[in-house]
C-alpha cells in the first residue's frame, strides 16, 4: 500500500486561529481617527462654540472623573456591582434560555404550544416592566438579575432552537449505523451543532444583558453604574455621566470580546481561515 | 432455496410521496452474496440500488420479504456492519483519532482495542501521524480514508459502501479503489459497494449486480473472473474492457435500462 501523502493536496492549516485582530496600517488610520475627534471636541468644539461644560463636557474632564472615581473607589464599588449583576443574570438567562430550547427543538408540537407566547414575552419592552420588578422583587440585586435573564434568555434561546435542529442528515444516519442512543444522538451530535449558533446568541446576548443591568439600576439601585449615572445627572455633574458612559462601553466592549474569544477557543472548527 | 452469507428473499420497498403517488422503490429482490465476496451494486439513479444497500443494512425497513445476515434477520442496525458514505461525514469538531474511534463512545465497541486497531487501520491507509488532525486540515482523498478506516475499526462482518469515491478527482479515486482493494483482500470482509461507475465496479468486485428502475429490479448478475490484485494497467486490457461492455449494454445512451 502505498502513502497517501503523495496523492493529496496541500492539507489546509485549519487550526491557525487568529487570536487577536492584527495591528496594521489600517488599525493605525483608525486610531488617529479617533485621536482627532476627541481633539477637535477639546480644542476646537468646547472653546469656540463656548458650550457650557455643564452641558458638554471636555473630554480631558471626562477623563479626570473617570481617573477620580476609580482611584476614590465609587467607581469601582459600582463597576463591581453591575458586573454581578451582570454575570449572574447572564449565566441564568442563558442557561433557561439553552435549556428550554432543548424540547422545544425537539418536538414541533412543543414548539406550536409554546413559541407564540415565548416570541411574545419577547415583544415586551423589557424597560416597561422593569418597575414591575422592582416592586416584585425589591431594590436589592435580584430585580436586576432577573431582568438581565429575561433580555439574554431570548437571543440564546431562539439560536439554540435553531441550532439544536442543525445537524446535518448524513451525521444522523451515521448515528443510527452506530445505533446511538437518543442521549448519544444529543451529547456527541446535537450539541456540537448547536454550539456554533448558541455562541451566536450568546454574544447578542452580553451587550443586551449589560444594558439590561443599567435600565433595571435606572428604576431603583443604590450601587451600580446605572445608579451612578443617575446620581451625576441629579448633581449636574455631566462630567462624571459621560465618565460612566466611558466607563460602561468598555465593560460591553470586553464583555463581548471575552465572549467572543470563549467561543473561538470552544467553537473551534467553525473558524478555520476562509479567507 | 439457497443460503448465502446475505442472503435477500423477495424483498421489496415501497413507499407514498407527498403527493400521494406509490412508488415501488424495489420489487421482489433475490441476491445471495457469499461471505468474503466483494459485490457491486451498479445501476442508473432511482434503480433503488441505494435503498437495498440500507435494508442490508438494517437502517431503512423493508415493506416485505427477507434480509438476512449469517442466518439472522436485518431489523435495525447492527455492530457487524460498517458503512462508507458518499461523503466522508466526518464530525469537524472530533480529531480524526476521535472520529474513526467514535462507535466507543456510541457504546459500539471497547475503548482501548478501538485506539489500538484504529491506530493500525490510519498507518495502513497512509494516515499514520495525522491523528490529531481536524477533518478542515485534510484532503477530500485523505477525508475519505478516515471514513473508510472508521466503517472499519470494530471489525464489522459486512462492509456497505454507498458511491464512497464519487465525490472525489479521479486521480485519487484511481489510488483509493486500489487501496480499498488491498484493505479488502487482506481483511476478507464482506463488500457491497453501491456505485454508478462501470469501470469502477468491473475494478473492485467479484460480482456485479445490475439494476434497473422502475421498479427497482435486478436485471444482471455478472461474476468477474479477472485475477487479483488487479492493477490500474488491467482497465486497458481486453478482458476488463468485455466485462465493461457487458455491463453496459443494458444502458442505452441516455442511461437507462434497454
Amino acid at each position: 500500500m502505498t502513502s497517501a501523502l503523495s496523492t493529496t493536496s496541500t492539507p489546509v492549516n485549519a487550526r491557525r486561529v487568529r487570536k487577536f485582530p492584527r495591528f496594521d496600517r489600517i488599525s493605525a488610520i483608525s486610531l488617529v481617527v479617533l485621536a482627532a475627534f476627541l481633539a477637535s471636541w477639546e480644542w476646537i468644539l468646547i472653546p469656540v462654540l463656548k458650550v457650557s461644560p455643564a452641558l458638554l463636557p471636555k473630554p480631558s474632564d471626562i477623563a479626570i472623573a473617570l481617573w477620580s472615581g476609580l482611584v476614590d473607589g465609587t467607581l469601582l464599588a459600582d463597576t463591581w456591582m453591575t458586573l454581578t449583576e451582570v454575570g449572574y443574570g447572564y449565566v441564568l438567562g442563558s442557561a433557561i434560555g439553552f435549556l428550554l430550547a432543548i424540547p422545544i427543538a425537539s418536538s414541533r408540537t412543543a414548539e406550536r404550544i409554546f413559541y407564540p407566547y415565548i416570541v411574545a414575552l419577547q415583544a415586551i419592552p423589557k424597560v416597561a416592566i422593569a418597575p414591575l420588578f422592582v416592586v416584585w422583587f425589591g431594590f436589592g440585586m435580584t430585580s436586576k438579575v432577573v431582568i438581565v435573564a429575561l433580555i439574554t434568555f431570548f437571543p440564546v434561546f431562539v439560536n439554540a432552537v435553531i441550532g439544536l435542529r442543525a445537524t446535518p442528515a448524513d451525521q444522523e444516519e451515521l448515528f443510527r449505523v452506530y445505533g446511538a442512543s437518543a442521549w448519544k444522538r444529543f451529547r456527541y451530535l446535537r450539541v456540537p451543532n448547536a454550539a456554533p449558533y448558541v455562541f451566536g446568541g450568546l454574544n447578542v446576548g452580553v451587550t443586551l444583558s449589560v444594558i439590561g443591568a443599567i435600565v433595571a439600576e435606572f428604576v431603583g439601585a443604590q450601587e451600580g453604574i446605572g445608579a451612578a449615572i443617575m446620581r451625576a445627572g441629579f448633581a449636574l455633574d455631566t462630567a462624571g455621566v459621560f465618565a460612566a458612559i466611558t466607563l460602561l462601553t468598555f465593560i460591553a466592549a470586553a464583555a463581548s470580546a471575552a465572549i467572543q474569544a470563549l467561543g473561538r477557543h470552544l467553537v473551534f472548527w467553525m473558524n478555520t481561515d476562509k479567507r | 432455496m439457497q443460503t448465502g452469507f446475505i442472503q435477500i428473499n423477495r424483498a421489496s420497498k415501497s413507499f407514498r410521496t407527498r403527493s400521494g403517488d406509490h412508488i415501488v422503490a424495489l420489487s421482489e429482490i433475490d441476491l445471495s452474496i457469499d461471505k468474503g465476496k466483494f459485490v457491486a451494486l451498479v445501476g442508473p439513479s432511482g434503480c433503488g440500488k441505494s435503498t437495498l444497500l440500507r435494508m442490508i443494512g438494517g437502517l431503512i425497513k423493508k415493506s416485505s420479504g427477507h434480509v438476512q445476515i449469517a442466518g439472522n434477520e436485518v431489523t435495525e442496525p447492527t455492530s457487524g456492519i460498517g458503512m462508507v458514505f458518499q461523503s466522508p461525514v466526518l464530525l469537524p469538531w472530533r480529531t480524526v483519532l476521535e472520529n474513526v474511534t467514535i462507535a466507543a463512545d456510541l457504546g459500539g465497541a471497547e475503548r482501548k482495542t478501538i485506539n489500538e486497531r484504529a491506530t493500525r487501520f490510519l498507518n495502513i491507509v497512509g494516515l499514520g501521524g495525522f491523528e490529531n488532525k481536524y477533518p478542515a486540515e485534510l484532503s477530500g482523498g485523505m477525508q475519505q480514508r478516515v471514513g473508510i478506516t472508521r466503517a472499519l475499526v470494530h471489525d464489522p462482518k459486512v462492509l456497505l459502501m454507498d458511491e464512497p469515491f464519487s465525490a472525489l478527482d479521479a486521480l485519487t479515486r484511481d489510488r483509493l479503489q486500489v487501496e480499498l482493494q488491498a484493505l479488502w483482500m487482506a481483511s476478507e470482509k464482506t463488500v457491497v459497494f453501491v456505485t454508478h461507475s462501470i469501470q469502477e465496479a468491473v475494478f473492485l468486485a467479484d460480482r456485479i449486480i445490475v439494476l434497473a428502475p422502475r421498479p427497482g429490479r435486478v436485471v444482471d448478475d455478472i461474476t468477474i473472473e479477472l485475477p487479483r490484485p488487479r492493477t490500474l494497467e488491467m482497465i486497458n486490457s481486453a478482458g476488463f474492457g468485455e466485462y465493461a461492455a457487458a455491463v453496459r449494454r443494458h444502458f442505452n445512451a441516455e442511461g437507462g435500462v434497454q
